[in-house]
């Protein structure tokens, strides 16, 4: 935030005209009978997004009813060497707040079995599904083999 | 609340809620001093507006139109609800100079910008005329508008 340039403040004020354009748009829920298959979840990575220090953004977002309901996008506190350890990371970001929005929905008494998620790097999803362990991923700290577990 | 049948969840702290007799449920949401209450039956949500009214002054501000700064906007027969923040996004397009004149751009970002630390200021001309800029406000701003 300190430092800013002169392209900082360009992109700020893009920024501001787009939503100039958007004031009106929001977010909309739709009432579905089949409430209780509805937490979603998407995530997705941008590999090595931060030009400074290479680090990855880690973006996801739940839906319930069809609607936008918890939402983040961050940068990775690690740097990740390929896109699928990028991707591989932010689907355990996104897994710890799955777990959360799903005792938060079952407090609430809207049953759901299970919480999809959906990933959009297939390399990530066979890491995940334990099918490749490939010299590349070793140094992924095991936190992030806690995803595994989840799955299992 | 909880004297009176009401549970507290434990994953989210400001949600309380309480079983009724035809099996649906009572929500009350509390967000310091913002308040919504949802169920499906009028009756059960007279009755705890009288309750809490017996212990704390609260004014009623009837079908909920705005929570926390968004609007809300119901269509019962379409059964959606919307939530937008139109007044706090005027709010600030007002506050930092962007008005009807000012052409929209259709999408939020472009691939031209490359943001790093590179391009930030290094002459001292450069510093001074960003030290002008309310770079900071508008930034704070936005964030404010994505949580």
């Amino acid at each position: 935030m300190h430092d800013s340039g002169k392209g900082h403040w360009q992109t700020v004020k893009w920024i501001l005209w787009y939503i100039h354009g958007i004031t009106n748009i929001g977010l909309k829920f739709e009432g579905d009978d089949r409430l209780g298959q509805n937490l979603v979840g998407y995530v997705d990575s941008d590999y090595a997004g931060d030009l400074d220090k290479r680090r990855s953004i880690a973006g996801y977002m739940f839906t319930l009813v069809k609607g936008p309901i918890s939402w983040r996008s961050t940068l990775q506190s690690t740097v990740a060497l390929s896109t699928t350890e990028a991707e591989y990371m932010t689907v355990t970001e996104a897994f710890k707040d799955a777990i959360w929005l799903h005792e938060l929905i079952e407090d609430l008494r809207i049953v759901q079995k299970h919480v999809d998620v959906h990933c959009d790097s297939q390399s990530a999803i066979c890491l995940i599904k334990n099918q490749v362990y490939h010299s590349r991923t070793k140094h992924i700290d095991v936190q992030f083999h806690f995803v595994r577990e989840i799955m299992d | 609340m909880t004297e009176q049948g009401y549970t507290r969840s434990q994953f989210d702290n400001c949600v309380y809620f309480h079983k009724l007799l035809d099996d649906s449920f009572i929500y009350l949401l509390l967000y310091v001093d913002d308040m919504l209450i949802a169920s499906k039956s009028k009756v059960e949500i007279d009755k705890l507006k009288a309750q809490l009214r017996t212990e704390f002054e609260m004014k009623e501000l009837g079908e909920a139109k705005e929570v926390i700064g968004k609007e809300i906007q119901k269509d019962r027969r379409k059964g959606t609800v919307c939530l937008t923040q139109t007044q706090y996004l005027k709010k600030i397009l007002q506050r930092f100079g962007v008005d009807g004149k000012t052409k929209p751009v259709s999408t939020p970002l472009a691939p031209h910008f490359k943001l790093s630390a590179s391009i930030s200021p290094r002459t001292e001309k450069e510093c001074k005329h960003m030290a002008q800029i309310l770079y900071i406000n508008v930034v704070g701003a936005l964030i404010y508008t994505m949580v």
